[in-house]
């Protein structure tokens, strides 16, 4: 099967000035020779603490950042490549979903106009039907016509957050990039954001590339899970089976960090130290420096993904031999 | 150690009033963590900044008691309630960048609570603060005082937060949100540095959390909020074993959990009732599953159903 997206070897580098004069430039290494699939249809969920390029692998994508290199090929074109007048047509199919609804909406726009917008930038509407289109989005995210004439901030966090559904799905878009969609908001409203995004895949065959830092929510709407440590992916697997039984030290901390809303769960091994500086990443494994099961391989040699089971990759010398404990979930 | 009684707070918009803590009641034991859990807007980081009167316009505590050590903190005079703040009742908030000066190096900012509060030589503050940030666990501390916030990680800023908390022992710690800003990984080590020292030093603890997995790991007692009222008050075991309130319920059922593989949440439908809103009967009537004609007439009291555990409902008899 052919994937909607791959990526392949995708890098990307900002530059920082140190000090008040911006002396000496620093280089920090985002998104570090990044691979893989997205097929038509399922939920990749990419995930990883703050700082491990997450997000930017997102812009990356549908180029709201330059790559510095690397492929990106959507239904078999490499995007990167593409004049901004080729690209325009392809962004009508690639939607994102931000964070924070509260931003991400124009403030002084009433919501009618938001949602006609997409429809007048694509030019994919007749002007007599414009407004039924737009009453029948507000129908799929579950707001009344009503509420085409209010502005955002009569609205609460979770009803912005449909809005940008809306918003995303008036082109009819093939693929959507949810950055943290639920984050920011409670946790009655979460689950109804988790279903509504569930509701509208089936209805309209969306794909996913679902980027969370919230486990539990990935392993819920997720069909593979992508786990990134400083700028590159060091697990890649079905949802399923990294839950069940991670091939990367890394994946078990995260997993045995979450705290379970059960009393009475035996206590945690915690992850020592923080995540180092991705402006001086350590040699060999990046996660050597934190791991408890560190060789002094992983100190020199840097492991790269490799297939451990079926469509289950992990970048770790020790994958095999080590029986990560079960995670406290179990 | 500290009894709450019917502690109103209510804020004069020019919109009408917002009743942000409507009559809640509560108490804490030494060396007790109670957590108090709800949504946005429920009231409680109100009812944590009323416990230290850091209320301001057009904000007001219209009501009830705050029994700290048998002393009713509302009627203390300023200067007394200043030595009460920071040094017998410290808090933690969620924000560690934003409750850190950023042009003070951080051993000076945890001096100067120590010379506040405390007949101590800027010699010896400076020690003890050296001290203090070796016991939250950050490395070379003698290095560290000479550094300024923005020249931390957010995990190493939450620590000095929490240096600065217990800087001067205190016996209540309220914890607005410690751990929301900061990654898993980083957020399982400072829950676990809060057991350890609460455990040290006996002190009482009000963990103020949106997260039904840390109230499990890290409390004894959970009170449940919802619009300024708490609904259902009880052990931790008691809570997540027999939950009774259907807000409660609610809460639990739409969580996805670890190593549970769902086919649907079930959240709970509609929205948190306007702040404005002036409730006759119950406030989570709009949104409750299972309403009989009385809940629109009128607000159910807090009842004690079973030994320890009260909840606000009157189906739940």
């Amino acid at each position: 099967m052919t994937p909607l997206l791959k990526v392949s070897n995708l890098c990307k580098t900002f530059t920082t000035a140190s000090g008040l004069t911006g002396g000496k430039k620093q280089h920090l290494l985002a998104v570090n020779d990044l691979s893989f699939s997205l097929f038509e249809g399922e939920t990749l969920g990419l995930v990883g603490e703050s700082g491990c390029g997450k997000s930017t692998t997102g812009k990356l994508i549908l180029r709201l950042l330059e790559a510095d290199s690397g492929e990106v090929f959507y239904k078999g074109e490499n995007l990167l490549q593409l004049s901004p007048s080729k690209m325009r047509p392809l962004r009508r199919e690639m939607q994102m979903i931000f964070q924070d609804p509260f931003s991400s909406l124009n403030p002084r726009m009433r919501i009618g106009d938001t949602l006609a917008e997409p429809f007048k930038i694509h030019k994919n509407f007749n002007a007599t039907d414009l407004q039924g289109e737009i009453k029948r989005l507000l129908e799929v995210v579950g707001l009344a016509p009503e509420h085409l004439e209010r502005f955002p901030h009569e609205f609460s966090g979770g009803q912005r957050q449909r809005i940008g559904i809306a918003r995303a799905l008036a082109v009819k878009p093939n693929l959507i990039i949810a950055d943290e969609p639920v984050s920011a908001l409670d946790v009655s409203i979460q689950a109804q954001i988790i279903n509504l995004m569930q509701d509208i895949q089936h209805e309209f065959k969306l794909t996913y590339l679902f980027i969370a830092h919230d486990l539990a929510v990935v392993q819920h709407i997720c069909d593979r899970v992508a786990v990134m440590y400083l700028g590159r992916i060091v697990e890649i697997g079905p949802a399923e089976n990294i839950y069940r039984r991670p091939l990367h030290p890394y994946t078990e901390a995260l997993l045995n960090a979450v705290p379970i809303p059960t009393p009475g769960r035996p206590k945690r091994t915690l992850l020592q130290g923080e995540v180092p500086s991705p402006i001086n990443p350590p040699a060999g494994c990046p996660f050597h420096p934190r791991c408890r099961h560190a060789k002094p391989i992983c100190q020199t040699e840097r492991p790269h993904l490799e297939e451990h089971a079926i469509g289950h990759e992990s970048a770790c010398h020790l994958a095999l031999e080590l029986d990560l404990t079960r995670p406290r979930h179990e | 150690m500290l009894h709450v009684r019917d502690l109103k707070t209510y804020f004069y918009t020019s919109n009408g009033i917002v009743k942000a803590v409507d009559g809640i009641s509560f108490s804490i034991h030494a060396g007790e963590t109670l957590a108090l859990v709800g949504e946005s807007g429920c009231g409680k980081s109100a009812t944590a900044l009323s416990l230290l009167r850091l209320i301001s316009a057009p904000g007001k505590i219209v009501g009830g008691q705050i029994k700290f050590n048998g002393e009713d903190l509302l009627y203390l005079s300023e200067p007394q309630m200043r030595r009460v703040r920071g040094n017998r009742i410290a808090m933690i908030f969620q924000e560690p960048m934003t409750a850190l000066n950023p042009v003070l190096r951080i051993g000076d900012q945890i001096s100067e609570v120590l010379l506040q509060h405390q007949d101590i030589s800027p010699d010896d503050a400076r020690n003890r603060s050296i001290e203090l940030l070796h016991q939250v666990g950050i490395p070379s501390p003698g290095q560290r005082i000479r550094e300024f916030p923005h020249q931390l990680s957010g995990g190493l800023r939450q620590r000095v937060v929490i240096a600065m908390a217990l800087a001067c022992d205190p016996q209540l710690l309220i914890a607005d949100e410690p751990t929301t800003a900061l990654d898993v990984t980083i957020q399982a080590q400072i829950i676990e540095l809060l057991g350890r020292l609460q455990q040290e030093r006996k002190m009482a603890t009000l963990l103020i959390t949106h997260d039904l997995g840390i109230v499990a790991e890290s409390a004894q007692q959970v009170a449940i909020m919802y619009a300024g009222l708490i609904v259902e008050y009880a052990s931790v075991a008691q809570l997540f074993a027999t939950p009774l309130h259907p807000y409660t319920r609610g809460l639990l059922a739409s969580i996805p959990r670890l190593g549970e593989k769902k086919g649907r949440l079930s959240p709970i439908e509609g929205q948190v009732p306007s702040p404005w809103t002036n409730h006759t009967g119950c406030p989570f009537l709009e949104r409750c599953p299972d309403v009989v004609p009385i809940c629109s007439g009128r607000c159910p009291q807090l009842k004690e159903t079973k030994p320890g555990h009260y909840v606000r409902c009157w189906r739940a008899e």
